[in-house]
């Protein structure tokens, strides 16, 4: 018994720019946010535990800045807009 | 000494944050709350046509060609179109501190990013200072539900950042040297009153004391959301 060849359909291959994984998001310290509040944001916004968004706060407070996210452009610019509504200065940028 | 009692507590269901200001320190928050969504609204828009021209324009000639004179009302005004999808950062500080760049190095891409999220984003700030003042503007006893609190404590930001501006603090260093100078500017008051305090140093100690006033408040609010 033979099998015939099965031509398989194949999905067109969609064309974006948008799925690069490579892009952060990266939050600034400034002299107005209070470290509890940033450890908040970072708790309530991405769901990082106590932690891990204690010491992404201290990293932020202590090194001038963080990395908070990675993602493709469009998610980071997701999370940028959400870090500036919550008040902090955020951008997002090419990983590297 | 008595610890005064804090300005925001925990309360039930698991949020939820009841208010314990006094009723004019509550007034006076909703106010500022106000005024910064105010100041959020976006600039007058440019006007859709430009200004009439005082004279009138000479007579034109006689069209030379046979081209049809539509051809110019359906030509795209391409500087106008550039125009309307630039959107340009803030001229006030304090507002653009709200509305910062996405992007550091590359303008292309901080502008593309101010163009899909600025409008969103003011409105979004606009909404949560008023709903945040609106809550604090309820007869007593207030509790916040968790919404309420969440957009609080976002507003409370917002005014910080403001007032922080306005203050000129921009290091770590100028907040620390705040708290010194607005020490230093009471003690001087109160114990030289007949010099007194000039224009620019009641305005500067009135901004500095709501200022850490609303640090106080927002710790405190931080803390009851913990």
């Amino acid at each position: 018994m033979s099998v015939a060849p099965v031509e398989v359909e194949r999905p067109e291959t969609v064309e974006s720019v948008d799925v690069d994984p490579g892009w952060v998001t990266i939050v600034w310290n400034d002299p107005v946010n209070l470290m509890s509040y940033v450890t908040h944001v970072f708790r309530t916004y991405f769901g990082y535990p106590k932690a891990q968004a204690t010491k992404l706060m201290m990293d932020v407070h202590t090194k001038g800045k963080a990395v908070v996210s990675h993602g493709t452009q469009a998610e980071m610019e997701r999370d940028t807009q959400a870090m500036h509504e919550y008040g902090l200065w955020a951008t997002f940028s090419k990983d590297g | 000494m008595r610890r005064p009692r804090s300005p925001f507590e925990r309360a039930r269901p698991r949020g939820s944050v009841r208010v314990r200001l006094h009723d004019q320190d509550r007034a006076l928050l909703a106010g500022l709350l106000d005024d910064v969504a105010r100041m959020l609204e976006p600039a007058e828009a440019e006007p859709a046509d430009p200004p009439e021209p005082a004279d009138p324009p000479e007579p034109a000639d006689p069209p030379e060609s046979a081209d049809p004179p539509e051809a110019a009302d359906t030509m795209v005004d391409w500087a106008r179109l550039e125009a309307s999808l630039t959107v340009d950062p803030p001229q006030d500080p304090a507002i653009a501190r709200l509305l910062p760049d996405g992007h550091r190095e590359d303008a292309e891409l901080a502008q593309s990013y101010r163009r899909l999220t600025e409008h969103t984003l003011r409105r979004a700030k606009q909404e949560g200072l008023t709903r945040a003042a609106q809550a604090l503007l309820r007869p007593d006893p207030i509790v916040l539900d968790a919404g309420e609190a969440g957009a609080l404590v976002k507003a409370l930001t917002d005014v910080r950042l403001v007032l922080a501006e306005r203050l000129g603090l921009h290091t770590d260093e100028d907040a620390g040297v705040l708290h010194a100078r607005l020490t230093l500017l009471e003690l001087r008051a109160e114990r030289d009153p007949e010099r007194g305090l000039s224009e620019a140093e009641e305005r500067w100690l009135w901004l500095a004391t709501l200022y850490e006033a609303l640090t106080g408040w927002q710790e405190a609010l931080v803390g009851a959301l913990a």
